[in-house]
């Protein structure tokens, strides 16, 4: 299984009036789910409109188990996919729905209501087969879209941010249905989002986009504990960006420290700055500053690991410290900040 | 009941102000078929209003003189050819227009609102000069050929809405599910858009069995549509027969109103532009 199953070789598409996608180039395997990251206009639903077979690109194939996908209209790419309105149709029961692929293959009516319970069952709507897709809630008519993508057993399922309309505790049920499902089938999924929560729960792997290439790919924990582009950590926003200035063999923080920052692997241009997570920057309330950076907090932030301070520097600049619930300080508290440099990871553009 | 549920819904004022306001235009509209009407119950042979008495007699007289049978059967036979015309024409071309890209839009948009700019009288002019040159003057096909082209700006624009209101993604949706292009619009957005393409039909109807100006050019002698002859014989006679066979034509105008009504065409063409493209 060394093959890539889905290869995406430079393709390119622009729009007249800008967006697109410009020469990306992607793999994944067989079973694995891609989740494509970015903020909105980066270019990523275009690229699985690309996958999808409607739109056409400018340049680049799209080669899927072997065989070139270029030139093969959506409807026989034997693919399926899941929009972020749903897309499900309005005159036909949720039966019919979730038929509907399995007609256009012509498989026989007793096999077809077979695999439609099937489905059905999967996403837990059994009993709301003979509904109209309006008199579900917007969490039953994604998961109703689910089972219709999924019963035909695609060689590709394709999602456009399928829960970003859902309110926040459906989205996170939903999501791990969604990922129970794609392990158990073993579906090969491309999956669209601007939210990195999402992408670290439903992702084998990651690619971070921006306006048009893709920046970085990896892993959930590659990409967001040792990110290595400056702008995948700004974009992810878990960790502080600080810029550096390369000293020789070493690096100069913007905090005038001098730190150990070598090239990350693959060695694509100079560090330009580090990423450090809130967590290992230590915070002393300190009027006089004694061991540390001065500072001021500006904001603070109750979340669930852990109280988040916005400390303003000397120097205007803004970091995040997350200190334990209880050793919170008020807005306008004078600190001293000292940083772990040995938990930074260097960044390069 | 229904009033008491709705002044809930929206504040009392705006409701009165509606109301009153409706209420007056409706009357105003509905005062001449309302003269119609009663003129038509006079029991003595002239038109008056009010009425001096109550019959029934001319209603009766209306339905079994012949030319008005005759009439009243073309008129109905063109048009139903009319509704099925102008549907294969407008709904091919609603699609163009909401689907496809801006120049072929622009085009069919032009092409379309024509006939709504241009007098009908020179349409019929026009329709008749090229027709006779044909040697086709005298037959149905003038009178269809008019017909449509009369219905054709309002069946689009109602088809439009109706389309507006479909989610693209419904068709990309059915194309991922291995559903060809055709396939896909004919099973999923046309029966999304049914009650819109039953609204184009009934305003195709009305337009056509209501036209005055066309079917005066292009009616062959003879061969005459309602409203033609009951002009015609409204110049010889002055008699109630007229005045009951509008008030026939008023109640399947209502009815065809009430059908409207109920399919939400009357809606898509007061706000169908507003509504396109959500």
């Amino acid at each position: 299984m060394t093959a890539d199953y889905l290869r995406i070789a430079g393709v390119t598409k622009q729009y007249p009036t800008g967006g697109g996608v410009d020469d990306v180039d992607l793999t994944l395997p067989r079973g694995e789910m891609l989740v494509l990251l970015g903020p909105s206009g980066c270019g990523k639903t275009t690229l699985l409109r690309v996958l999808a077979g409607l739109l056409r690109p400018d340049a680049g194939r799209v080669h899927l188990d072997g065989a070139d996908l270029t030139d093969v209209p959506t409807h026989r790419r034997n693919i399926s996919m899941v929009f972020q309105t749903w897309a499900l149709f309005p005159t036909m029961s949720v039966r019919d729905n979730v038929a509907f692929g399995l007609r256009m293959r012509r498989v026989p009516r007793a096999e077809r209501h077979r695999r439609v319970d099937e489905a059905l069952a999967l996403v837990g709507l059994d009993e709301f087969a003979g509904r109209k897709p309006r008199q579900l809630s917007g969490g039953q008519q994604q998961r109703v879209a689910l089972a219709r993508a999924i019963v035909t057993r695609p060689t590709v399922m394709l999602l456009d941010e399928p829960l970003s309309s859902l309110d926040h505790r459906i989205r996170v049920q939903l999501r791990g249905q969604l990922k129970r499902l794609q392990r158990e089938l073993g579906l090969t999924g491309v999956y669209v989002t601007h939210d990195h929560t999402e992408a670290l729960a439903l992702g084998d792997r990651i690619a971070v986009m921006d306006a048009g290439r893709v920046v970085e790919t990896g892993t959930p924990i590659d990409v967001f504990s040792r990110p290595r582009h400056r702008y995948t950590a700004e974009f992810l926003g878990l960790a502080n960006v600080i810029p550096v200035t390369p000293e020789g063999r070493e690096c100069r923080t913007a905090f005038g420290d001098v730190i150990e920052a070598g090239a990350p692997a693959g060695g694509d241009g100079p560090v330009v700055a580090v990423a450090l997570r809130p967590d290992a920057i230590r915070m002393v309330e300190s009027a006089d500053a004694a061991g540390g950076h001065p500072g001021v907090v500006t904001a603070v932030e109750f979340q669930p690991g852990g109280v988040l301070h916005e400390v303003r520097l000397r120097d205007g600049t803004s970091v995040q410290v997350v200190a334990v619930p209880g050793e919170g300080l008020p807005v306008g508290a004078p600190v001293a900040l000292s940083f772990e440099w040995k938990k930074a990871v260097p960044l390069v553009d | 009941m229904a009033a008491t549920v709705d002044t809930r819904r929206r504040p009392r004022r705006q409701r009165q102000k509606v109301s009153v306001f409706t209420l007056m235009m409706t009357i105003l509209l509905l005062l001449p078929l309302v003269v119609v009407a009663f003129a038509s119950l006079n029991p003595d042979p002239y038109l008056l209003f009010p009425p001096e008495g109550f019959s029934l007699r001319w209603f009766g007289d209306a339905l079994a003189y012949p030319s008005f049978r005759t009439s009243l059967t073309l008129s109905l036979r063109i048009a139903l050819i009319v509704v099925v015309v102008g549907l294969l024409i407008t709904v091919p071309a609603a699609v163009a227009l909401t689907r496809g890209t801006g120049r072929v839009r622009r085009t069919i948009q032009l092409a379309t609102a024509t006939p709504l700019v241009t007098p009908d009288i020179l349409l019929a002019l026009g329709l008749l000069i090229m027709l006779s040159q044909l040697a086709l003057a005298n037959s149905v096909l003038g009178l269809v050929l008019g017909h449509v082209l009369v219905g054709l700006p309002i069946a689009i624009q109602v088809l439009v809405a109706g389309l507006a209101g479909v989610d693209p993604n419904l068709e990309h949706a059915a194309a991922t599910l291995g559903a060809s292009k055709i396939r896909a619009f004919l099973t999923v957005t046309l029966p999304s858009i049914l009650p819109a393409i039953g609204s184009a039909a009934v305003f195709l109807f009305i337009f056509s069995f209501d036209n005055v100006s066309i079917s005066l050019f292009l009616s062959a002698p003879g061969q005459t549509t309602l409203p033609i002859t009951l002009f015609q014989y409204l110049e010889n006679n002055a008699d109630p027969t007229v005045a009951a066979m509008s008030t026939i034509l008023v109640v399947v105008g209502i009815a065809a109103a009430l059908v409207l009504g109920r399919l939400g065409g009357l809606g898509q063409l007061a706000g169908g532009a507003g509504r396109r493209r959500r």
